[in-house]
């Protein structure tokens, strides 16, 4: 193996062998590199090999961060795709791998696209596409809309 | 959280909402994974939609209940400062440190009490990107502390009466890297005063700041990027000194914006320009000489893109000689005198075919080769590559016609359709 290259191991077991600048966009990696506590195997103990597999896809795309409008755009529609390749629980599988591995553009693009999923939906749309159980009685979702009453307040947001 | 013992026998179904049948259609594994995601990451996914959204799912269950009260990034849209419930729901906001804040004004009454109110919340959660549009809000004046502040990274103001306080107080934005101002009405020594106070600043984007003059970059050290964006019919001509910026942004649909006094450090420009409305109270040959003023200025940079800088009355005007590495053209350039440069080339020529302008400029697809033809012709580079790309309806009846472009000028070109 050479030396810039990183195996990364899921909790699964499943390996992948990786380019150390790919790995470093993986910034718990990127700061064991900085500490120099890399052996040439990293063992990832929360995120199983499917999902790791996904976040290092996202990685080798965003290994070089041009500034250019043109290869900005290109990644943009890129970002797009990939989430449309996932269900919902993939990516809430993916956020919590993104967080633990602290790939920063992976986290913004999965809230962003998880945030667009939500924020069209009325509350009880919510709980059915993600399986929120309702825990209020009705006393206390009738104190919590009127404690938010500005948000659910139609009128008080005229459309441009 | 959800209580999985709890889902089916103790909630008597509610007529409303009807739980028991959406929680049967969800499968046990998928339930309720959200709600099970650290805090953490729920704030992250509420900072990506307006704070509205994000504050109904409090309605969810419990565990949602003061989620949004964390959440590092506010969004108000059309919103009505005075209204006494936002204002309560403002009281609960408790996110330690803020990342974004964003307000989009409609309101009418006791602006300045509620803006000011607004402002030094956030400035005491030291906010990093702040963003204002005060439409609508001519008597408003913005307040002494405003102006004082280490936090604040990125400031977008619109629709601002800026002008009318600024003169009279201390500038300091110690953190401040990128600079927005649009439709503030801005005077020469307002905007002096402010750049005194951003010793960072490295990207600055005036759009409609008409009232300007003189825009004098040269203490702005490590401004890198200027981008300017003029809609008006009569602006006063802007004088540009900017020794130290790398890029710069020309955004006009009505005239030319500026005059380019000192942009010695460019490498890249990018202008879109249209003329045309111009010509009507200019003669031709000022309008020329001007138009050839700009573009000697920017002779050496490396990396040229032209859009609309369109005018039948720039035809056949003898251009300066560029010495690009690589050059985009968009194609409301197709019928114009722009063809008369020569451009000295290394391979690279980006070439828009599918914009808009083509259609409102009566474009045709044989323009574009022969005036492809002729820009390979004028360019002094051995090995040309052109990527034609953005390739709309006019795609198919281009490809026919490129073979014979490339067998004439021994070049290879490249077609890529519109995505």
């Amino acid at each position: 193996m050479s030396s810039n290259k990183i195996v990364l191991t899921s909790s699964d077991g499943e390996s992948f062998e990786v380019e150390e600048v790919v790995a470093r966009k993986l910034q718990i990696v990127g700061h064991m590199i900085e500490d120099d506590c890399v052996i040439n195997e990293i063992p990832l103990q929360n995120v199983t090999g499917d999902i790791l597999s996904m976040v290092i896809e996202y990685c080798k795309t965003h290994v070089d961060e041009e500034e250019s409008e043109e290869a900005q755009t290109k990644l943009k529609t890129w970002d797009k795709e990939f989430m449309k390749k996932f269900d919902l629980k993939t990516h809430l599988k993916i956020i919590l791998a993104a967080n633990y591995l602290n790939v920063k553009g992976l986290l913004d693009l999965v809230s962003q696209t998880i945030a667009d999923n939500i924020k069209d939906y009325t509350p009880e749309k919510i709980r059915e596409v993600f399986g929120v159980e309702n825990d209020y009685t009705e006393e206390e979702e009738a104190e919590v809309r009127k404690e938010n009453a500005w948000a659910f307040d139609e009128a008080d947001t005229p459309k441009p | 959280m959800a209580d999985d013992s709890s889902t089916d026998g103790v909630r008597a179904p509610t007529q409303s909402y009807g739980r028991q049948n959406h929680l049967r259609r969800i499968s046990r594994e998928t339930l309720d994974l959200i709600s099970s995601l650290p805090d953490v990451i729920l704030h992250d996914i509420l900072s990506f939609m307006p704070t509205k959204f994000a504050i109904r799912t409090s309605l969810l269950s419990k565990r949602w209940r003061h989620i949004w009260c964390q959440t590092p990034s506010l969004s108000f849209e059309n919103c009505r400062l005075e209204s006494p419930s936002l204002n309560e729901i403002l009281t609960r906001y408790t996110a330690p440190k803020m990342v974004k804040f964003h307000l989009h004004t409609i309101a009418m009454n006791n602006i300045p009490h509620h803006i000011n109110r607004w402002i030094k919340l956030v400035m005491s959660r030291n906010v990093e990107n702040l963003s204002l549009d005060l439409f609508n809000f001519a008597e408003y004046k913005f307040p002494a502390f405003f102006y004082i502040n280490s936090s604040v990274k990125q400031l977008s103001l619109k629709f601002s009466p800026f002008d009318m306080v600024v003169p009279r107080c201390l500038v300091s934005w110690t953190s401040l890297r990128k600079l927005y101002l649009s439709s503030c009405s801005l005077s020469d020594e307002s905007m002096a005063q402010i750049l005194s106070g951003c010793p960072n600043l490295e990207r600055l984007k005036l759009c409609s700041c008409n009232a300007l003059k003189i825009l004098d970059l040269s203490k702005s050290m490590r401004l890198r990027t200027l981008e300017i964006n003029s809609d008006t019919r009569f602006p006063g001509t802007l004088k540009i000194v900017a020794p130290y910026i790398h890029c710069l942004i020309l955004k006009s649909s009505h005239h030319l914006p500026c005059v380019l006094v000192d942009v010695s450090s460019l490498v890249e420009a990018r202008l879109n320009i249209s003329i045309d409305s111009l010509s009507k109270t200019i003669k031709d040959d000022i309008l020329q000489f001007m138009v050839l003023k700009m573009l000697e200025k920017l002779q050496n940079v490396e990396k040229l893109t032209f859009g609309m800088l369109s005018h039948a009355k720039l035809r056949g005007v003898p251009f300066p000689r560029f010495k690009v590495k690589s050059l985009t053209l968009d194609t409301g350039v197709f019928n114009l005198g722009i063809l008369a440069t020569t451009w000295i080339c290394k391979p690279l020529i980006w070439i828009n075919v599918g914009d808009q302008n083509m259609v409102s400029f009566g474009t045709k697809p044989v323009h574009v080769v022969s005036f492809v033809e002729l820009t390979l012709k004028n360019t002094k580079a051995l090995d040309k590559t052109v990527y034609c790309w953005n390739l709309e309806d006019h795609y198919l009846r281009f490809k026919e016609l490129v073979p014979t472009l490339s067998h004439n000028c021994n070049v290879s070109i490249a077609l890529y359709p519109k995505r």
